[in-house]
């Protein structure tokens, strides 16, 4: 029943990343010359593929955990797996030039390294005590503790480390490239994929889990698993391209909106569709460089996209 | 296949021990009603049954093999609850719960001739398509009762399903009950408080009082 609306998105997903390629901020011609070529591949095609794959996995990841946690603040962000991501970059980046063992680590496997750990935590903590309040409390003060000690970090950090750690916490999709793209890709898949299988599960849990576990469903497992997938996809992409603020937790309720239907695989392509757009028209608006300035993605996501989904919202409040 | 419900033993509670050992037989066919003061352990004893809350002591047993030994989904198949709440999803469809009973079953949810009977004996057939939100408690409750059946298991537990109904849906729900537990043999256990619409529908009628379970073939006098 919702299969043609979704086609529509599909085909102006595809439509919004041609315009990112070809359009943004200047048109470049089918016919290419050497150098359009070379910023077509090496530059906006990684930076589009990169913005779709990301949009797609935070809007799932916050699909995943507010249908879990039955609460619609959830978010990537609120399970301080974002946060614990943050942590680490800021320790790379602030205490790198102290200690050299640090220097040759990477900012995206330091990210990524925050991101696990969190993530771990939080699933042993899910498997012994279900997917209750508990264990998103113990995410927020998680996520509280790590800026804290991002927060002294910075006290003493000097003023190139500073800018260069802000400028990954504005978020960016256009340093990934080659290994890391191929990376990216192949862990976003594998995460739409796993949900995939058990998006049947997650309905059902909209029962209750008491209700769930008499229908059949082993809670703390699903629980368990979709934790972890969610972390796989919000570590990979916080990892790669900084902590993208909005997508995560406003996709999911416009989707819940849009699409009013059990069939929770529909719901996952939706949230997939729709977040990949809301990330493409982020960076389509951020290369048109307004004032001569290229925003930052996080601006232009919640700047534009916020007012937006807040009037959505609003607008359906009474249905 | 008759159903046997075996109870050994069992000493309700989760934290706290809220009974004495409790033994008690139930074949297909029966409409039990478990009275009880708040707190007296009826949920929890339901819970028990269902299999989702381990007992203190004692145990529960299908068919002479205890609720430990089977998997969830295989539990599922067996027994369907029903709690006295409402889902808050607003967006959900009445049929789509109805269907997700065959998730015990097939792994998805999905519509089928089981659904369809189910839809048609709760008389769901006109509000099949309203969303949750639109409908009554009693439409709700008819609706769980609905997804039990679909559930398709010998043995179905209510908790207090006639909670928040005005007074005709009450014997209402108390007929549709009656009938499915003669029509399919089933045994159907349901906690109430209605002492007044239940003593006509049970065939047995459990009294759980100061930890002591009574069994009797009328309603208990209490108060």
């Amino acid at each position: 029943m919702y299969k043609f609306p979704l086609a529509i998105l599909f085909l102006f997903l595809v439509l919004l990343f041609f315009i990112d390629v070809f359009a943004v901020p200047q048109w470049i011609d089918f016919k290419l010359n050497s150098q359009d070529d070379f910023i077509i591949k090496q530059l906006r095609f990684p930076k589009a593929l990169t913005g779709l794959l990301t949009g797609a996995a935070l809007a799932l990841s916050g699909f995943i955990l507010q249908q879990l946690f039955r609460n619609q603040l959830a978010g990537p962000y609120i399970l301080g797996v974002s946060s614990g991501a943050s942590l680490f970059v800021a320790i790379l980046i602030i205490l790198g030039s102290s200690f050299p063992i640090l220097q040759s680590v990477n900012i995206s496997v330091a990210g990524f390294a925050g991101a696990l750990l969190v993530l771990i935590l939080i699933s042993l903590l899910s498997l012994k005590y279900g997917n209750g309040y508990l264990i998103l409390l113990f995410g927020v003060i998680i996520g509280m503790i790590a800026g804290s000690i991002q927060t002294l970090l910075i006290s003493v950090a000097s003023l190139g480390e500073l800018k260069s750690f802000t400028m990954w916490t504005m978020g960016s999709f256009s340093q990934v490239i080659g290994f890391d793209l191929a990376i990216l890709t192949v862990c976003v898949f594998m995460g739409i994929l796993w949900s995939f299988f058990l998006m049947p599960q997650l309905s059902v849990l909209v029962m209750g889990s008491q209700i769930a576990t008499s229908m059949g469903v082993n809670v703390k497992k699903v629980s368990f698993s979709l934790l972890l997938c969610t972390g796989v996809l919000t570590g990979v992409t916080t990892a790669f391209c900084g902590p993208i603020a909005f997508i995560g937790i406003a996709i999911p309720n416009l989707v819940k909106l849009l699409f009013k239907t059990i069939n929770f695989r529909i719901l996952l392509f939706a949230n997939c569709i729709l977040g990949a757009m809301m990330a493409i028209i982020g960076d389509i608006i951020a290369s048109l460089s307004i004032w001569g300035i290229q925003l930052p993605i996080n601006v232009t996501t919640t700047l534009i996209g916020g007012p937006f989904v807040i009037y959505i919202l609003f607008k359906n409040r009474n249905i | 296949m008759p159903t046997v419900l075996n109870i050994e033993n069992l000493i309700i509670g989760y934290n706290k021990t809220l009974s004495s050992p409790i033994n008690l037989t139930v074949e297909s066919g029966e409409l039990i009603v478990l009275t009880g003061k708040n707190g007296s352990g009826k949920s929890t004893f339901l819970k028990h049954i269902g299999g989702i809350i381990k007992p203190i002591g004692g145990q529960v047993k299908i068919n002479e093999k205890p609720l430990a030994q089977y998997s969830i989904v295989e539990r599922a198949q067996l027994i369907a609850l029903i709690l006295n709440q409402r889902v808050e999803e607003p967006y959900i469809k009445v049929e789509e719960i109805v269907m997700m009973g065959r998730f015990a079953h097939r792994q998805k949810i999905a519509n089928d001739q089981v659904v369809e009977n189910a839809i048609q004996l709760m008389k769901l057939e006109p509000i099949r398509h309203q969303y949750l939100n639109q409908i009554s408690d009693g439409e709700w409750q008819k609706t769980n009762i609905a997804r039990a059946l679909a559930q398709d298991t010998p043995l179905i537990l209510l908790d207090e399903p006639s909670a928040f109904l005005d007074y005709p849906s009450k014997i209402d729900l108390f007929n549709d009950l009656k009938q499915i537990a003669t029509q399919f043999n089933k045994i159907i256990v349901l906690s109430t408080h209605d002492i007044n619409v239940c003593k006509n529908a049970g065939t047995r009628f459990w009294h759980l009082e100061d930890g002591v379970l009574h069994d009797n073939s009328e309603l208990m006098a209490w108060q």
